[in-house]
């Protein structure tokens, strides 16, 4: 009886044998399968492109977990410290009285053109300026907009200017930076200069008086005492803002944030993926009733065949991986088909005048990448090979004499 | 060897098949059968007397309602209690048993349509993992069938599929070949050879050969040992049938 055992190779050869003859039979199936498959991943492409999209550009922007508080007020280190050890809190820098951040820029190159700038502090790991090194005192970050007005590149030396008196006694600290990167766009808006909290200490003590003209960022000295007007903090994740917007409140920190814009569009965010988790749910339900029932009309239609199959030596078992090995090809063969023809969709979808979504950088409208595919695949897999279990359970039911005598 | 041991012994071996509505429609009783290797049998009788259940019973692929004694001897190896598997429902005992020691031909030839001629006649012989195509050359040319090898079976004529028929079932040197009504749906003239190549194959093999025919005239020209099934028509179409080959006439 070992010499029953192994079957394997023997019922892969029979099933594809099955699957070639009745090839046109097959081909419906495989078309069939597609045809609900290739609309699961185009939607499924479109949440990524559009909605996933709209999340990355909207929510996802760090000004919108920025966290600042409204008007100047006394914060000491114990404060920033606590603040910063909140697990929802990814960020904090300290900020000084809002007086005391302007400075002025010239680029040599343009001799006698002079602009103004707002000094914010940063640190390592400032959301604002992801993906960017951390400077030190000597460096700076312009935004954007201040760089491509004084046409500033990096790796340019420029000097920041601070003025304190009035014209009668006016005096001015001049110090040499550099331009260690240019800041994103979203970083800051208007014209505007990252730079290290020390730099923003020396020009804030400068202005009050505090520190002669001749002084650098080495005259500050670390002080666990200062005092600090303000803070710019960052939550961890969007989800996290609505809560430091209310627990600072309840502490009676006035704050400024995006709550109920983020809430807004969480809210939308949450109602989108719902409602596309509800279709890709209910289409794939569909899709895998549809192979099930396929296969299992497949096996009421070829008992005749399964019933030959037993009488000449085939055992149950052997009757269930029949039915599994051609739902797995034409599962394999039908996501691979749907593939095929929604990355052509999806093609021709990117290319459709709609809303400026196809300006030159602009997102693609549905997006479908190869790990998307993957899963479809795999989905489709598992799927066939959970209908075919049913199918197989009728095959495995079917007793050798059970079509005898329509063979 | 088992040289003086019927191939298949049964005694006592009842099948009942149940009517709509739960009452006994149909039974066989099988009072005393055996048959050894070499010979051939004819069994004969009505139609719905049961020839074609029996011969399903003894494919081992229709279970029995009860079994008094259901024996198996082999060319080689100690005889196989059939009942016994039965009763313990070990289907892969008996498929396999069915696999290594039975060949069945069916009235219309009972092809896959999906192999071709020759992977139809081979597959008794995958099945038991023991390839001989020698053997099935041997078979295909002394049933005149070496050119249709690699013909598909819709391509065939009823004759010609009979032919293929008994090259399957005889292709993995069965103990026991069984037969349903191979010859039904041919010509007389064609239904003298298929009978006359099934018995002589059977006898070159030294397979016990059971035929289940509505034509013992010519079952008996061809040298087959008619065994009638007896019948009895019940109420409502209930029936049963007796065999008894101890005291079939001779």
């Amino acid at each position: 009886m070992s010499e029953q055992s192994s079957h394997g190779g023997l019922l892969a050869g029979l099933s594809l044998r099955d699957l070639l003859h009745e090839r046109t039979l097959a081909l419906c199936s495989l078309i069939g399968l597609a045809a609900v498959l290739a609309p699961l991943i185009v939607l499924f492409g479109l949440k990524q492109g559009v909605i996933d999209g709209l999340r990355a550009e909207l929510i996802d922007n760090p000004r919108s977990r920025m966290v600042v508080n409204a008007a100047n007020r006394n914060f000491d280190a114990d404060f920033l410290t606590h603040l910063a050890a909140r697990p929802d809190i990814a960020f904090v820098i300290p900020r000084t009285r809002s007086l005391n951040t302007e400075a002025r820029f010239e680029n040599p190159a343009r001799p006698g053109t002079v602009l103004r700038a707002e000094l914010l502090a940063t640190a390592a790991g400032d959301p604002l300026l992801h993906g960017l090194p951390s400077i030190a005192p000597t460096q700076i970050i312009p935004s954007a907009s201040f760089a491509a007005r004084l046409d500033l590149q990096p790796g340019m030396n420029v000097t920041l200017r601070a003025l304190r008196g009035d014209a009668g006694a006016r005096e001015v600290l001049n110090f040499p930076v550099t331009i260690a990167a240019i800041a994103p766009p979203s970083a800051f808006g208007r014209d505007g200069v990252f730079v290290d909290l020390k730099t923003l200490l020396l020009v804030d003590r400068f202005t009050d008086g505090a520190l002669p003209a001749t002084a650098t960022p080495a005259d500050i000295a670390d002080d666990a005492t200062r005092i600090f007007a303000g803070f710019r903090a960052h939550a961890r994740r969007l989800e996290d803002v609505t809560r430091i917007d209310h627990d600072l409140r309840r502490d009676g920190v006035e704050v400024e944030t995006l709550a109920e814009q983020v809430e807004g569009l969480l809210s939308l965010d949450r109602g989108l993926t719902l409602l596309f988790a509800l279709l890709a749910g209910l289409g794939g339900v569909g899709y895998l009733v549809s192979l099930g029932v396929g296969l299992y009309a497949n096996v009421e239609r070829k008992q005749r065949d399964l019933s030959l199959l037993r009488l000449i030596g085939l055992s149950r078992r052997d009757l269930v991986v029949f039915p599994l090995i051609q739902a797995l090809i034409i599962a394999g063969a039908g996501a691979a088909l749907a593939s095929l023809l929604a990355l052509t969709v999806a093609g021709l979808v990117n290319r459709l005048p709609l809303a400026g979504a196809n300006a030159a950088g602009a997102r693609a409208i549905c997006v479908i990448e190869a790990q998307h595919l993957l899963l479809a695949f795999l989905v489709s897999i598992l799927g066939a090979a959970i209908s075919a279990a049913f199918a197989g359970y009728r095959a495995a039911r079917i007793e050798p004499a059970e079509g005898l005598r329509d063979a | 060897m088992n040289q003086s041991a019927p191939t298949l012994l049964l005694q006592d071996v009842v099948i009942r098949h149940q009517a709509p509505g739960g009452a006994l429609g149909f039974e066989l009783i099988i009072e005393e059968f055996s048959i050894t290797r070499g010979e051939a049998l004819a069994l004969v009788g009505p139609s719905g007397s049961g020839k074609s259940t029996l011969l399903d019973l003894l494919a081992l692929a229709r279970r029995p309602s009860s079994t008094g004694r259901f024996l198996l001897t082999p060319r080689a190896g100690k005889a196989i209690d059939l009942g016994a598997i039965w009763h313990a429902g070990d289907d892969n005992s008996l498929t396999a048993i069915r696999a290594a020691h039975f060949g069945y031909i069916l009235q219309t030839g009972g092809l896959l349509p999906f192999l071709s001629v020759l992977r139809n006649i081979a597959l008794s012989q995958a099945v038991l993992g023991r390839p001989d195509p020698a053997h099935i050359e041997a078979l295909a040319a002394r049933l005149e069938i070496t050119t249709l090898l690699d013909r598909m079976p819709a391509t065939l004529s009823v004759g010609q599929r009979q032919r293929v028929a008994i090259a399957r079932a005889l292709a993995h040197r069965p103990e026991i070949l069984l037969a349903d009504e191979p010859t039904a749906s041919v010509h007389p003239a064609l239904a003298d050879t298929i009978l006359a190549l099934l018995i002589e194959q059977a006898r070159e093999q030294d397979t016990a050969l059971i035929l289940a025919t509505h034509d013992p005239d010519r079952a008996a020209r061809r040298g087959f040992t008619i065994l009638p099934i007896r019948t009895e028509a019940g109420d409502a179409g209930a029936g049963r049938s007796w065999l008894n080959r101890a005291r079939a006439p001779a």
